[in-house]
């Protein structure tokens, strides 16, 4: 059991990790900073029920993403799941190496490749299901595991949902290269 | 014109799309990225990535992927919004505006 007197020297140090994820979640401030103030007194109320010792960030997550579920149900949007089963893992390296279509040179830095903006713009534009496995997978670096039990899913959905989202997210990115001119359509 | 010799690669990457060790490498690109799979699997794949530089490129590309969506990800607390918060969690601490359990 975790005293509230504790809760926010313990539940402080997560709200920066809390907010990363809150503004890729609502796309926006405003929603960003109700969702977590939301979180910090949903997670104060039920404090008694943590179990001291097992992982508080986990938790706080897990009451982060019900509270967004709870509030967007009806926003979500529901992922076309074949359309993406003709894309591969690589997709985004396929492309950006193939001298046909962009013909990166070894000499380019991915990192130089893709604005700030174009990386949270395709996070961004995941549909709601893979954004959150992305995100808590790459951003957060929850294991498997721990992201099975913060969106309460099996597993398997969680690494079905990472594949599917990594391969929309890698093509959205392609799309920003290609139409910097640099690379064609992807087709 | 000579250029200076480069060592031979020891084992040019059969490809992602052909059976062989390339492509079991490739199935299991993510799932070796994010730490998950056994100790067992995971020695089996790294040695397989310092034998096929096609291979290695190809991970290190998807690892510096996910380095790229977690740098660019992250965003600093707004100090009002962590005033804010303080602000109401004391109010509830004191028995506030904001009923526990409510």
């Amino acid at each position: 059991m975790a005293d509230q007197v504790t809760f926010v020297a313990d539940a402080e140090p997560f709200m920066g990790s809390l907010f990363s994820t809150a503004m890729r979640m609502t796309g926006n401030k405003q929603d960003a900073e109700d969702l977590v103030q939301d979180t910090y007194l949903r997670a104060y109320r039920s404090y008694g029920t943590f179990n001291e010792g097992t992982n508080l960030r986990a938790w706080l997550f897990r009451i982060m993403t019900n509270a967004h579920i709870n509030r967007y149900r009806s926003k979500q949007r529901r992922p076309d799941e074949t359309e993406l089963d003709d894309l591969d893992d690589m997709y985004l390296y396929r492309r950006l190496n193939d001298p046909n279509a962009y013909g990166r040179s070894a000499e380019d830095e991915l990192m130089d490749l893709f604005s700030e903006a174009e990386v949270v713009a395709a996070v961004e534009a995941l549909p709601d299901n893979y954004r959150m496995a992305v995100l808590l997978a790459d951003v957060e670096g929850f294991a498997y595991k721990e992201i099975a039990e913060i969106l309460d899913i099996p597993i398997g959905t969680v690494m079905s949902r990472l594949h599917r989202g990594r391969k929309a997210l890698q093509r959205e990115l392609y799309t920003y290269a290609a139409a910097r001119g640099l690379a064609s359509e992807p087709g | 014109m000579t250029e200076p010799s480069t060592p031979a690669d020891p084992s040019p990457c059969a490809g992602f799309d052909s059976p062989g060790d390339c492509r079991d490498a490739a199935a299991e690109l993510h799932t070796f990225l994010d730490g998950a799979l056994t100790n067992e699997r995971r020695a089996l794949i790294a040695g397989h990535l310092d034998a096929c530089s096609g291979c290695f490129d190809a991970f290190e590309f998807h690892a510096e992927l996910k380095q790229l969506i977690s740098q660019r990800c992250q965003c600093e607390v707004p100090n009002e919004l962590r005033d804010r918060i303080r602000v109401s969690l004391a109010e509830l601490a004191a028995g506030g505006p904001e009923q526990a359990g409510s």
